[in-house]
């Protein structure tokens, strides 16, 4: 049970529900993709670890 | 004001004035001043495509970084001196009975500084275009998203155009990625300008021993933009396995530069007859066409994968040239985007604006999740544009634009939309969000194949708090970056995670259909 996890800014979520009212009772969501974008983000952020290594000279 | 600018406010000590209407030639004007150099020969022709009626020729002194330079350049040869410096104005009218006072800065098509380099010893003499800014083409498929205001003195009276730098290499303090780099760091640096002799130092901290005028290595690129706090995202190729080059090609690295208005730099192998085999060239992409009536999203090829089977189609294929500069042919280049072969393309740096901390590629693939989870769970609203989105999206056909802000400037942008209706968002909303929002924020913009290119419309936002680093050994790092989504009639907020399900809290928006795109 993760109890205090949460995704994105819940504070922000009741300020704008308490002032401007809800369209309908909270939607329960699964991320379907989170695993794809996390392998993602890790690619791009590897590569751009790898690229310290570079030996490239320019000019 | 800064010593960066002494150099395009020096008094001018002589002035030329030259109306260009036939017969007036620029190639005899190039040919008896300057011989045979390409970039002076395109700095011209942009002035005559620009049909600029006037020139006007200062005689100026070197000062600010230029005379930096020269001290720097005669460290290394002490036989150098500068032989000339000239500040070259282009005007879209003739000057008036009144003098250059009379003009403002709307007549203003461009400038450039040329510069003399003499060696006796060596034998050395080289006019090179010390820097140049020209207004971006009229065209408007041409888009150059933040373009910066360089102000210059003539005849003693101040103006100002908006461009991007071009600069030089000369082979005595600066090769090719150094203008580069600075062509870039003009842009997003908050002083407007850098030298070469800081850029030269910070190298030098990386390679002791390293040589004025020499190849720039992948290090030293890496720590100037570190020293000066910029953020960046870049690709050494060949420090990956060849899939690399197909799962993250250079066009999109280059592209999400592009659209957050840091820039991007390409460095690639030449290839001819009589080039080293390892001989590499690195340039700086700024802008970008805008293509319309281009067939490209409608292929497969056009599709962005972020893991089997799951993509999108993102806003470059809408792009057939990247705008750029190349310091051996000049400035203000429509590079086209598929001309330079991925496989010769070594390098790439997507530069990001100050205060941004990832990719808009990493920012574009976490709106993929959050956009394709959500849209199977808010149906039966009655809203046809949801109804329409889920059905796009469903295919896959959905457009996605990653845009760096502000949070000011964002809001700035949610207060002035207005829907296919005329409708109008709710002020005090904003100024909510303007409230709690952070400093700078990634806005993916979600459209369609149909409404991006035709209307320049979208369906909404997804907004990532751009300011927190994505932390890879936290899961959860992912979420913490979710602001909310916007689609048409509603806001959807995150909330707690029950379970591991993500609990969203929707509240109305009164923009209810499509809105225009972020304009920058």
């Amino acid at each position: 049970m993760e109890k205090h996890a949460t995704f994105g800014n819940a504070d922000l979520a009741k300020k704008m529900a308490s002032q401007f009212g809800t369209s309908r009772q909270s939607v329960k969501v699964d991320m379907r993709y989170a695993k794809e974008v996390q392998t993602f983000i890790r690619k791009v952020e590897e590569a751009h670890q790898k690229a310290a290594n570079s030996t490239l000279v320019f000019g | 004001m800064s010593y960066l600018n002494d150099h395009r406010m020096a008094a001018a000590e002589s002035q030329e004035v030259y109306l260009l209407k036939p017969p007036f030639s620029f190639f005899d004007f190039i040919e008896d001043r300057f011989g045979d150099c390409d970039s002076i020969r395109r700095t011209f022709s942009l002035a005559r495509s620009t049909s600029a009626e006037t020139l006007i020729l200062e005689h100026i002194q070197p000062c600010g970084i230029i005379a930096e330079e020269n001290q720097d350049i005669a460290g290394r040869f002490p036989t150098y001196s500068n032989t000339g410096l000239l500040r070259l104005s282009f005007w879209n009218k003739s000057i008036p009975e009144e003098g250059v006072s009379a003009l403002n800065s709307k007549n203003l098509v461009g400038y450039a500084i040329f510069k003399r380099d003499q060696i006796i010893d060596d034998g050395f003499d080289e006019w090179h275009i010390f820097e140049a800014a020209f207004s971006k083409n009229a065209h408007p498929s041409n888009c150059v998203p933040h373009p910066q205001t360089y102000r210059l003195m003539v005849g003693g009276t101040p103006f100002e155009i908006k461009g991007l730098l071009y600069c030089q290499q000369n082979t005595l303090n600066k090769a090719c990625a150094h203008v580069a780099l600075r062509s870039l760091l003009s842009r997003v640096l908050p002083e407007g300008d850098i030298s070469y002799r800081r850029i030269n130092e910070i190298a030098a901290t990386v390679n002791p021993g390293y040589v004025l005028g020499q190849g720039f290595t992948v290090p030293q690129m890496r720590e100037v933009l570190s020293i000066l706090n910029l953020r960046y995202n870049d690709i050494d190729y060949c420090q990956c396995d060849d899939q690399m080059r197909k799962d993250i090609p250079f066009q999109k690295c280059a592209y999400a530069g592009l659209e957050s208005g840091g820039g991007a730099l390409v460095g690639f192998r030449l290839a001819g007859p009589g080039l080293a085999e390892d001989a590499k060239h690195i340039i700086p992409i700024y802008g970008h066409t805008f293509d319309k009536d281009t067939w490209a999203p409608n292929a497969d090829i056009s599709y962005f994968h972020i893991g089997e089977g799951v993509g999108y189609v993102p806003s470059e294929s809408w792009t057939s040239s990247f705008l750029g500069h190349d310091d051996n042919f000049g400035p203000n280049f429509c590079i086209p985007r598929l001309y330079i072969e991925s496989d010769k393309v070594d390098y790439v740096v997507e530069i990001f604006r100050p205060g941004i901390c990832y990719s808009g590629m990493q920012a574009e693939a976490m709106a993929l999740n959050i956009l394709y989870s959500l849209l199977p769970n808010v149906g039966g609203t009655g809203n046809k544009w949801i109804t329409r989105l889920f059905e796009w999206t469903s295919k896959q056909q959905v457009v996605f634009r990653a845009q760096a802000m502000s949070t000011e400037e964002y809001v700035a942008h949610l207060c002035g939309l207005r829907d296919w209706e005329n409708n109008g968002e709710n002020p005090e909303l904003c100024k909510l969000l303007g409230q709690e929002m952070p400093e700078y924020i990634w806005a993916v913009e979600v459209s369609t194949p149909q409404l991006f290119p035709a209307n320049e419309r979208k369906l909404g936002e997804i907004v990532l708090d751009a300011t927190k680093d994505l932390d890879l050994n936290d899961d959860a790092s992912v979420n913490d970056v979710f602001i909310f989504a916007r689609l048409p009639g509603e806001y959807l907020l995150g909330g707690e995670i029950s379970n591991g399900t993500p609990q969203f809290t929707s509240v109305p928006s009164r923009l209810l259909s499509h809105t225009e795109l972020i304009k920058s």
